[in-house]
This record gives structure tokens, sequence and C-alpha cells, in this order.
């Protein structure tokens, strides 16, 4: 029979170990290049805040749909003459391309930036909230 | 000290009215009671009709001078509540607010007396803009229903009740300090009690509902909603894939919620929709694993877990609100979120695998129960914390 030190110790075991297999997922998100895409409705606030930071990281790294991926092919022979293709064809429709994607480039900075706004926002709002909860006094500046 | 006292009673199907009819025996040692009832619903339990001066509730002729306290066992299910609710507008007293979130009675009330515009207005008056968009919410029934959400802790809509209070009783810290920022009127935590528990044996028991000597049943009980997790925990289950294992859930199902999660389901799952409390104490008895998750919770304590872990049940639980505040070494604690599958099938299999680790866990859930809920000590508190109340309001009415 165990006593209620080894009840929770044994408990704290099973998480312990839970927790490191967790860590390890999050290298294999590294490995792999991509995110392991979770159940948002599910998730507690720590780990909603976590999904924020993570999906706004995304979106400020592809932001800028001007920014051209390098053109390149794994053919040994008929590689360089796709390459060549590809990269006259870019040149050709770029005039036209660029009026477009500028427009959604400047559409995308603002997302991005709202997004930030709005999570540092509401990182301030929850600082309030908690001040005022436990009675710590915040300056008006902060307030504000 | 003579009170009257408003709570449901069986017949009704409630989790208070086993509350209620359990601690009464040991408050009237304390307090002269008069039990008031719905005149829908008569009291089942002849020992009640004969013990107390039992009344159904009419309005017009209760009087509530002719008593040193109210007191009214407040909760979220409408058909329990109403004569109750009604009851307290009319006559503030004491109320035990067995749930925080109070928004699933309201929604059910506006939708049967078809008095919307009243809800809207409490809502809007509570909440400003936010309550006039959950009212909308609701009209709209909108998925998931504010009251299966994390927000409901923000907008449990209980203020009106809290107003008519003269004093509070709420069974946890969780729920006592949120009503403490709300009213500055007395509030007392007075825990659930743990229950007066039968003789069973558990061999005869188990044989009674099939279950062979090798084999593992996990059983939940309680009203099937949202937030009983029933699908994490029948895919964790299914995962585990041990034929050993068979899963017993007794409990109304009233949204038929389960029908889909059992038909895709990879563990042998049996569903019983209401089970008389001798019925549902032996499936207690028979099970080797309880599993009792709530979340989000409405700030609801559970006499269901407190049954489980009496009968020295290893019980599984989710770790917020009230049930957070059961120590670590008497239920296994669940975090509600992206591990929480994970987390129930890495105990489950633990549970099912070491014999001693589930009998000592379920050791030390009843003795944690037995010494933190005694039921006798709950009626205590009850009686000095309604003296105290009363004689506080008798000396407020000589100051005025």
């Amino acid at each position: 029979m165990k006593n209620i030190q080894q009840i929770e110790s044994q408990i704290q075991k099973i998480k312990t170990a839970l927790a490191d297999e967790r860590e390890s997922v999050e290298d294999l998100e590294t490995l792999i290049g991509q995110r392991i895409e979770a159940e948002l409705w599910g998730l507690s606030k720590k780990e909603l805040e976590k999904e924020a930071w993570d999906s706004f990281y995304i979106l400020e790294k592809n932001k800028d749909c001007l920014e051209e991926e390098p053109i390149v092919s794994h053919r040994k022979l008929s590689g360089a003459v796709i390459v060549l293709y590809k990269r006259v064809l870019r040149a050709l429709l770029r005039p036209y391309t660029k009026t477009i994607l500028a427009r959604q480039v400047r559409f995308n900075r603002e997302l991005v930036r709202l997004h930030l706004a709005n999570i540092l926002r509401l990182e301030k709002i929850e600082e309030r909230v908690v001040a005022l909860e436990t009675g710590t006094p915040t300056s008006r500046a902060e307030q504000g | 000290m003579k009170i009257a006292l408003f709570s449901p009673l069986h017949p009704m199907k409630s989790g208070i009215a086993d509350y209620t009819e359990e601690m009464l025996p040991l408050l009237r040692k304390h307090l002269e009671i008069d039990l008031y009832f719905d005149p829908q619903f008569m009291p089942t339990d002849a020992s009640l009709r004969s013990e107390f001066k039992v009344h159904p509730f009419r309005p017009d002729s209760f009087c509530a001078s002719d008593y040193d306290a109210v007191v009214y066992h407040m909760g979220n299910y409408y058909p329990a509540h109403r004569f109750i609710y009604e009851a307290l507008r009319k006559n503030p007293g004491i109320v035990v607010l067995h749930d925080y979130v109070l928004q699933g009675f309201y929604a059910r009330r506006a939708e049967v007396e078809r008095n919307f515009g009243e809800y809207r207005g409490l809502l809007e008056t509570c909440y400003g803009t936010a309550g006039s968009e959950i009212a909308d919410g609701v009209s709209r029934r909108v998925q998931p229903p504010i009251w299966e959400t994390e927000e409901a802790l923000d907008f449990p809509l209980n203020e009106e009740v809290l107003d008519l209070a003269t004093g509070v009783i709420v069974h946890s810290d969780f729920v006592k300090n949120r009503v403490q920022r709300k009213t500055a009127k007395p509030v007392v935590r007075i825990p659930h009690h743990g229950h007066v528990l039968k003789a069973f044996d558990r061999v005869a028991e188990r044989k009674k509902w099939e279950v062979g000597p090798d084999e593992i049943l996990v059983s939940s009980i309680g009203f099937v909603n949202r937030n009983r997790r029933y699908e994490r925990v029948i895919a964790a289950l299914g995962e585990l894939a041990d034929s050993r294992l068979s899963y017993f859930i007794a409990g109304e199902d009233r949204g038929r919620l389960l029908r889909e999660l059992i038909a895709g389901s990879k563990v042998r799952v049996s569903v019983q929709s209401f089970l008389p409390l001798e019925e549902l104490e032996s499936l207690i008895v028979a099970s080797d694993i309880c599993v009792n998750l709530r979340y989000p919770t409405m700030g609801e304590s559970s006499g269901a877990l407190l049954r489980q872990m009496g009968y020295a049940r290893p019980t599984l639980i989710t770790n917020c609100g009230s049930y957070a505040e059961i120590p670590d070494w008497a239920a296994v604690k669940i975090e509600p979120g992206m591990d929480e599958s994970a987390l129930l099938k890495a105990h489950l299999a633990a549970l099912i695998e070491d014999p001693d680790f589930r009998e000592s866990l379920g050791k030390a859930a009843s003795s944690y129960v037995r010494s933190e809920c005694d039921i006798e000590k709950c009626a205590q508190s009850y009686a000095d914390f309604i003296a105290a109340t009363a004689s506080g309001r008798k000396q407020d009415g000589r100051d005025k």
C-alpha cells in the first residue's frame, strides 16, 4: 500500500514524463519545419497564448509576398532549361504581379501590425485585471 | 431557531435533492425546520413527511416572518429551482449557491416563460453591452452557449440572486472568493458533505454488473453535458486498446451527446440514462476507476465526486475550479487543454496496470472525504452560519 507522498510522486512522475514527451514534440515541429495543428477550443489560457504568438510569428515571417523564392530544379540535364524558362516567365509577369501583390503586402503588413497591437493590448488588459484583483496599484500611464 | 428551507426534493432527479435529504436529519439536531417544496412534486420520502413539517410553496400564503431565517438551495437546473427562485424574489434569505454560474437557469426560464425581454433586461443591467451580446447569442442559439464556455465565469448572472441573499453559503474557496468580490454580505464556505456510506459486498456488486474478476470497469456518473469531456475519456480508453476494459456511463443524456461518440468507439461503452441512488452506489462500488471531469466549470461542487471518493474509488478529475482544491494525493487531477487526452490515457494506463496504485489512491480519497467533508461538521457549520446571519439581521433591524 502506498502512502500519500508515494501516491503524489507517482502521479507527478506520469505528468513529468508526458511534459518531457511534449517537449520532444516541439522539437519535432522544428525538425519537420511545420507546425502540428492543435484544436484551439480545448486549449488552456497559457496554451492559447503560445498558439497566438506562434501564429503571429508565422504571419510576420510570411507577410511580404513580393519576396521571391529562388527558382531551382532537381533535374540534372533539363533543369537548367526549366530554371531559365521560369525566370523569364517570372520577369515577364513581374509588372502585373507586382501591382496586385503590392496591395497584398500593404494589407498583410497592416494585418500583422493589427494582430500585434491586439495581442499586446490583451496582455496589458490582463495585467490590469490581475492588478485590480490583487489590489496592486497601477499607474495612470500604464492604464492608458 | 426555526427556519423555512426551500430545496429540490425527490422525486426531482437532482443532485441537490440528494444533498438536502442527506443533510436534513443532521440539520434538525440544531434547527427546527419547515420544508417547502414545489407543489408539482410531492416529496416521495415518507420519513421527510413524518419528521418535518412539509408544505407546498404557495407565494400568497407563505409568511417569512414566521421564521428566524429562510434558506434557499439555488442551482442551475431550472425545473428543480424554479419555485425556489420565485420564493427568493419575494422573500430574501440565506442562499446556498450550488452553482456559481446561473446562466443556464435564466436562459431556460426565459424560454419556458417566453419572457426573453426580462432575461435580456437582466443581462444588460448586469453587463451592459456585453450583456446584450450574450442575449443575442442565446436568442440565435449560438453554439456552444455561454454557460458551456470559460467566459461564463466572467458573466455568471448570479447578481440578482446575490442581491436578494442575506447571506451566502458556498462549497469552495473558488466560489467564495468570487462571491466576495461581488457582495459585502456574509459568505461562508461549507464543504460539500461526504455521503452516508452503505455496506456493499464488492464481489456481489461486480457480478450484478456482469464484470469478471479480471475485467477493469471504468465508470462516470451524472448528467451528460459537454463539459464532462466524454469525447476525451472515450478516446483515451479506446487508445488503450485493452480488452479487459469496459466503460459505464450512468446519467441522463438530455442533449443526446453520447450517441455519436459511442458509435465510433473502440472501447465497450454502456449507457444507462438514470439510476436510482442505490444502483448508482452499487455501480461506484463495482468500479475499478471512476472518471469525473468537468471543464469548463460553472463553479459547482460535485456530490457524485464525493460519493466516488467516499467509496474509496480512484478518481480522475479536472484540475480546475473547486476540484483544484482537492489535494494532489486524493485524486488524479487532469489539466484541461492540449494534453488532456494524453494525460488521461497515461493515468488510466497506470491505474489499470497497478492494482496497488488503485487501492492506495482510493483509500487516500476516502480518508480525505472522511476528514474534510464530515457531514456532522457541515451541519454544525450550517446551523452556526444561519444563527449568525439571522442574529445579524435582527441586530440591523433594531439599529434601524
